[in-house]
């Protein structure tokens, strides 16, 4: 069977990782690492044991708690989609070729159909399609959804958050509720475990904001590619108390080798943030490193709201609609908050604010090709960065998984123009600071 | 005192050697085809240029590398990227330029820059053909007309463009067997193919922002057509380098010598 043989490569693959670093640990990496390749790999035999055991499939990367609640198997598409590289991704890349399917929307989304077509993941019992994503992730789940014939709930998302939008959103998870009980076999709605659930993301969500904390450092203890670390959600894994774990361990890991001094740039010349997707076949952040330039953040839609920097309130929070929320309003929070397929404006609010906050010095914005939200998001935040933070922006495109269009020299190029430009800006902004002091003394 | 700027492009190497009497002075230049060995090519296109300037090696007293094979450049003593040197070659031809365009057949570059010659701000077009040289390149090929002539022509057929509605250089070229089989022109098709390129290119000089004078180099500085509409487009005076091909390897130099100053 295609799918198993798909997730079987998949655990062969994180089991080499687990055992190269149990056998040769780099003191320079957070040992945490083989905890996330173990619960990789883990995860996976979970699926195969689960799918053997033919227990329902949800897919739909939102809402996982009430998945979970339901009593339902997590498959997490765009992320297996993120996490295919190399001979894998070529495979997909000419099956849409092949195939006529549109081939210049963005990777993740594209590579996500012929995964389906060929059976490379699990036939779903239940998809759900929402707009709290970008625009092409939902096309893909209605695509999964009519492919297999499989009953699809529609989950609507406002661009406001109220009260009013609140309700609507909590109505549709117990109309979601009720759906998946109605057709899929064997979802049964458990309080308990939502709670539980909600739990988890919350101890989860509290790690993700001390990283936050540690990334304000100067010089930056994070390596480049640590800021890429995807945040992905517990409640998508097979055991989230293992996935809590993990993160934890992984926070605790950054702050004792930050304490030690075990810095991937000892003398730190520029931070910068990296805005939506990169050249994933390619290290440029290692390239980086080498020329002083750390990279603490990396802005993609939720990214902040998700670590909890400029959100508006997490599980539990009462501030923001002075009241203790019932639990599927919860989950209404948090998905009306989103950046992803909310407006443009939370997304260039999010990531001015974190420029000022982490004390950033430019904006590398690598747009993926085909993407619809971002495409014209760039050339916003590069103005509003310069006019509000006085920081400029360098707007590149490429492709995040597909190496056919990217010239690493080209890239390099850009790349070390653009730290001159901001280097000479950090010193131009230094000295106007200079003057202003000498003025008013 | 003498220095050298070596580019190293994806077709050609180029070097400029330059002379500092009273002021700067370009004594002699060079352009090879660049072969796979940038080494090699950086060597060969230098001593070309020595040659004739009756110069040796030991005369030279820095020599600066750019390009897109500028690190494989061992006789210079320091490499500089290609934006910055172009830059820096315009700014010294040029000192009134604000914005440089540099289409060339395989990318397209918008600069702004400083009085200083510095670059302020920059986007760079390497993946879609429709804003290089290449979608020019290949219109001509299958209108069957020489490269040299696609500028003049488009021209004359200013008063009856057509429109090509297609960005992309593979549909563009659909469109384009299409409108010769509704009976258009060569010179009305021509029209049409400039005016959606400089649309293409306008947009990336937008994001830039586009400031007086603008200056164009690489291939498309010698097609009259596109010249002709961007001065219309924008308004602007524009200024072309007497040999656009070594504006990058005079930058260089230009380094090299403010290096040993
Ligand atoms: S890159 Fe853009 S289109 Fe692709 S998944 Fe992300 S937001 Fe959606």
């Amino acid at each position: 069977m295609s799918f198993l043989r798909y997730l079987e490569e998949e655990i062969v693959r994180y089991d080499k990782r687990v055992q190269k670093i149990l056998a040769n640990p780099d003191p320079t990496k957070p040992k945490s690492n083989y905890l996330m390749y173990e619960l990789e790999r883990d995860n996976r035999i979970s699926n195969i044991e689960a799918y053997k055991a033919g227990k329902p499939f949800a897919t739909g990367l939102y809402p996982p708690t009430i998945f979970k609640a339901l009593g339902l198997e997590v498959w997490d598409g765009v992320m297996a989609s993120d996490r295919t590289g190399g001979e894998p991704a070529k495979r997909y890349f000419e099956a849409v070729q092949r195939g006529g399917l549109p081939y210049q929307v963005c990777d993740r989304t594209v590579i996500s159909i012929p995964m389906v077509i060929s059976g490379d993941c699990p036939k779903p019992a239940l998809v759900v399609s929402t707009n709290w994503e970008c625009e092409n992730i939902p096309l893909c789940h209605n695509f999964i959804g009519k492919y297999y014939d499989l009953p699809t709930y529609y989950l609507d998302v406002p661009l406001e958050t109220s009260e009013r939008t609140l309700e609507y959103v909590a109505d549709q998870f117990a109309e979601l509720i009720e759906f998946a009980e109605r057709y899929v076999p064997g979802a049964k709605y458990d309080e308990d475990k939502l709670i539980e659930m909600q739990t988890w993301e919350l101890r989860w969500n509290k790690a993700y904001r001390d990283i936050y904390q540690l990334r304000k450092r100067t010089p930056c203890p994070l390596a480049g590619k640590e800021a890429f670390r995807e945040p992905r959600w517990p409640t998508l894994y097979h055991d989230p108390s293992r996935a809590v774990k993990y993160i934890e361990t992984y926070r605790d890991d950054l702050y004792e080798m930050a304490d030690k001094g075990i810095l991937p740039v000892k003398e730190e010349k520029l931070r910068l943030m990296w805005c939506i997707s990169g050249p994933f076949y390619d290290d440029p952040f290692k390239y980086l490193e080498s020329r002083g330039v750390s990279v603490p953040w990396w802005q993609i839609g939720n990214m902040s709201r998700v670590s909890g920097v400029g959100s508006t309130g997490i599980y539990g929070e009462e501030k923001e609609y002075g009241r203790k929320l019932s639990l599927l309003e919860e989950e209404a929070r948090i998905v009306n908050q989103s950046a992803w397929g909310g407006l443009g404006k939370r997304w260039i609010d999010d990531a001015l604010f974190v420029c000022e906050d982490l004390h950033l010095d430019g904006i590398v914005y690598f747009l993926q090709w085909g993407c619809t939200v971002t495409v014209g998001v760039g050339k916003i935040l590069a103005e509003a960065a310069e006019q509000e933070l006085n920081i400029p922006t360098l707007l590149l495109e490429g492709r995040m998984l597909d190496q056919e269009v990217y010239d690493a020299k080209k890239f390099r190029e850009q790349l070390d123009e653009f730290l001159d430009i901001c280097l000479e800006n950090k010193k131009k902004l230094a000295r106007k600071k200079a003057n202003e002091l000498v003025d008013k003394i | 005192m003498i220095v050298a700027g070596i580019d190293i492009g994806s077709l050609s190497g180029k070097c400029v050697i330059l002379r500092r009497e009273d002021g700067e002075k370009v004594v002699s230049s060079a352009v090879i085809l660049t072969t796979p060995d940038s080494e090699g090519t950086a060597r060969d296109v230098m001593h070309k240029a020595l040659a004739a300037a009756d110069l040796t090696i030991k005369d030279l007293s820095y020599i600066v590398s750019t390009g897109y094979g500028r690190v494989n450049v061992p006789l210079a003593q320091e490499n500089i990227t290609e934006i910055t040197c172009h830059t820096k070659g315009i700014n010294w031809l040029f000192p009134n330029v604000r914005t440089i365009l540099d289409m060339g057949g395989q990318d397209c570059k918008a600069i702004s820059c400083g009085e200083d010659g510095r670059v302020l701000n920059f986007v760079m077009n390497d993946k879609c053909a429709a804003g290089t040289g290449r979608y020019l390149e290949r219109i001509a090929a299958i209108l069957d007309v020489p490269l040299t002539e696609v500028g003049p022509l488009s021209l004359e057929g200013l008063n009856t463009p057509v429109e090509i509605k297609s960005y992309c250089t593979v549909f563009a070229e659909r469109d384009v067997l299409i409108l010769l089989r509704e009976g258009r022109s060569k010179k009305e098709i021509l029209a049409g193919a400039c005016d959606a390129i400089v649309k293409r290119i306008a947009t990336l000089m937008l994001q830039v922002g586009v400031r007086n004078d603008l200056s164009i180099s690489g291939g498309v500085a010698k097609n009259i057509g596109i010249v002709r509409r961007l001065e219309k487009r924008f308004g602007m005076n524009i200024a072309i380098a007497p040999d656009p091909q070594i504006v990058g390897a005079l930058g260089a130099a230009l380094f090299a010598l403010a290096r040993v100053q």
